[in-house]
């Protein structure tokens, strides 16, 4: 569905992303792992357009068209929704207002009133707070209202970017939970994570990028096994004590 | 006395709230205090006194084909000046407003002249209705019923229309409103057309009272930006409250009071309103988390 071939992506001078090339396939989760400024975030702007004059080489294709060069009013029309990192609501909007803005591009009111229901029905505490002005919602409220409000775009492409951020660890699962439902219901979802065990634990399919590099990718389970990824990303790894007695005690690291 | 006060002071105060309607949208959208605003509205006067004098056109027509004007100068003035500025401050954008009320004032007085003019107007000033004890000349009864269909439709505009509310969200997260698609430097002229007319139906309807000239807009809109402050710089209900009060406070300081302090009741306003509810009567401004 999502094709990006062998990109580059430029901030100026400086070089973000080396030759990305990955796919997501209609119907999956694929996931997008990898640490602080890894570039996952600049591969999703240049999707939906955001940066201008990017990617300097390489192509993005969406369901066999090329995206490059058009800007992100033409590509949401196109059916790809990107959810920012860090609750990007309309403050001075209703939730209600919010819900809107987000079917902005629709004219099939019929369905939208059906995609409503649906996202009322997926965050029910939305539905307690429609004409309450967004900037008074919890931040784990303003999450919920940013993946409602994508999804009031009835996209055929979800772009995530770490809906997780800064929320509880109950809650993130409630929204991973949430994220799985939709896909199952037919979305396709490109989602960026730092927490790399939730995010491998609903998606099909992964890519680690580092340092504007992909160095692995795999389908989601073998992710989950595999030593190198539990070692760096999943927080899983035994020490080795210099005189070779083992350490009963995890070592986290978060990269 | 006190209700005749109060309601000729509500006709004045209904063009105050066309006027600083006009700058809250503007506000609202793009951040931007639009000083041209009364200019815009005193060049689309006189481009209706135009086309009425010299190319003799009903007043109907005269008075629609201003609007369309003034329309298409909204949002030329946008697109030729506002919009080239590369990455522009808010305060920038002001300053190119006010000298794009230099340029309008400088030109008005180049094409039409300085002079004093009576703008021809099937509506007189003298003749007069009355309504119980009340007594309305014709310009005002028409000024009333005008505003109030205008603010009342755009009132509806902005609540209930996408446009309406893309315009509202533009201002608060222009990127965000790219992504759902919003075509946001196309909403942004339009929001200065659409200022831009309800100056012009505001000087238009002010024309007969006030006779024509290039000065005519320079007090209302002093007026208008005491009325968008008393309401709360953006609030759309409240510039049409702080205009509509402001209009009958000054009325009734000239009644009861003297009318030499008239027009800086409305400077008092200002700062009255800036040091005890710096948000104005309806503004609600959220701050926003850290």
């Amino acid at each position: 569905m999502l094709r990006i071939s062998n990109i580059e992506i430029y901030y100026g001078p400086v070089r973000a992303i080396n030759g990305v090339s990955l796919e997501v396939p209609e119907g999956r989760i694929v996931t997008l792992l990898g640490g602080n400024g890894a570039g996952k975030t600049t591969i999703l702007k240049t999707i939906c357009g955001l940066l201008e004059d990017q990617p300097d080489t390489g192509v993005i294709e969406f369901m066999g068209k090329r995206l490059n060069g058009l800007n992100p009013e033409q590509i949401v029309r196109r059916g790809i929704t990107y959810i920012q990192e860090g609750r990007a609501i309309f403050e001075e909007l209703t939730v209600d207002e919010n819900l809107l803005m987000g079917a902005y591009v629709r004219r099939d009111v019929h369905d939208l009133r059906r995609d409503r229901a649906r996202v009322l029905n997926y965050f029910p505490v939305l539905g307690q707070r429609l004409y309450q002005l967004a900037g008074t919602l919890s931040g784990g409220e303003q999450q919920m209202l940013v993946i409602g409000r994508g999804l009031m775009a009835n996209p055929r492409l979800m772009l995530l970017d770490e809906p997780s951020l800064g929320l509880a660890p109950a809650m993130v699962k409630e929204v991973f939970q949430i994220i799985k439902t939709i896909n199952e219901e037919g979305t396709t979802i490109l989602l960026v994570e730092q927490n790399a065990k939730m995010a491998l634990q609903i998606a099909h399919y992964g890519y680690l990028l580092e340092a504007g590099r992909i160095v692995l990718s795999d389908e989601a389970e073998s992710l989950l096994d595999n030593q190198d990824v539990r070692n760096h990303y999943l927080g899983i790894a035994t020490e080795v004590a210099p005189k070779g007695v083992t350490r009963h005690k995890k070592k986290k690291r978060w990269r | 006395m006190f209700v005749q006060l109060i309601v000729s002071g509500l006709a004045t105060g209904s063009l105050y709230a066309l006027l600083a309607l006009g700058l809250v949208i503007i506000y609202r959208t793009s951040n931007v205090l639009n000083f041209a605003q009364g200019e815009i509205a005193m060049v689309s006067t006189f481009v209706a006194f135009t086309f009425l004098e010299t190319l003799h056109i009903p007043y109907l027509g005269a008075f629609l084909l201003a609007i369309v004007t003034s329309f298409l100068l909204g949002a030329a003035i946008e697109i030729a000046l506002l919009r080239p500025a590369r990455h522009p401050t808010p305060l920038g954008l002001i300053i190119i407003t006010l000298g794009v009320q230099q340029i309008l004032y400088g030109a008005a007085g180049w094409v039409w002249g300085y002079d004093t003019k009576v703008f021809p107007s099937p509506l007189s000033d003298t003749k007069i209705h009355r309504l119980g004890s009340v007594v309305l000349s014709e310009v005002n009864l028409w000024i009333l019923t005008a505003s109030i269909i205008l603010m009342v439709a755009f009132l509806v505009f902005f609540r209930y229309t996408r446009l309406g509310v893309a315009m509202r969200a533009i201002s608060q997260n222009p990127t965000t409103a790219r992504l759902m698609g919003a075509r946001t430097p196309w909403i942004v002229s339009l929001t200065w057309a659409i200022a831009s007319v309800l100056g012009a139906v505001a000087g238009i309807l002010i024309a007969p009272v006030t006779f024509l000239d290039p000065n005519m807009m320079l007090n209302p809109l002093l007026k208008a930006f005491a009325a968008a402050t008393l309401g709360g710089m953006n609030s759309l209900a409240g510039a049409v409250v702080g205009g509509g009060s402001l209009g009958i406070l000054e009325n009734l300081v000239g009644g009861y009071l003297t009318p030499e302090l008239k027009d800086s009741v409305a400077f008092f306003v200002i700062v009255l309103v800036l040091c005890l509810r710096p948000s104005g009567l309806m503004g609600r401004h959220y701050r926003r988390r850290v």
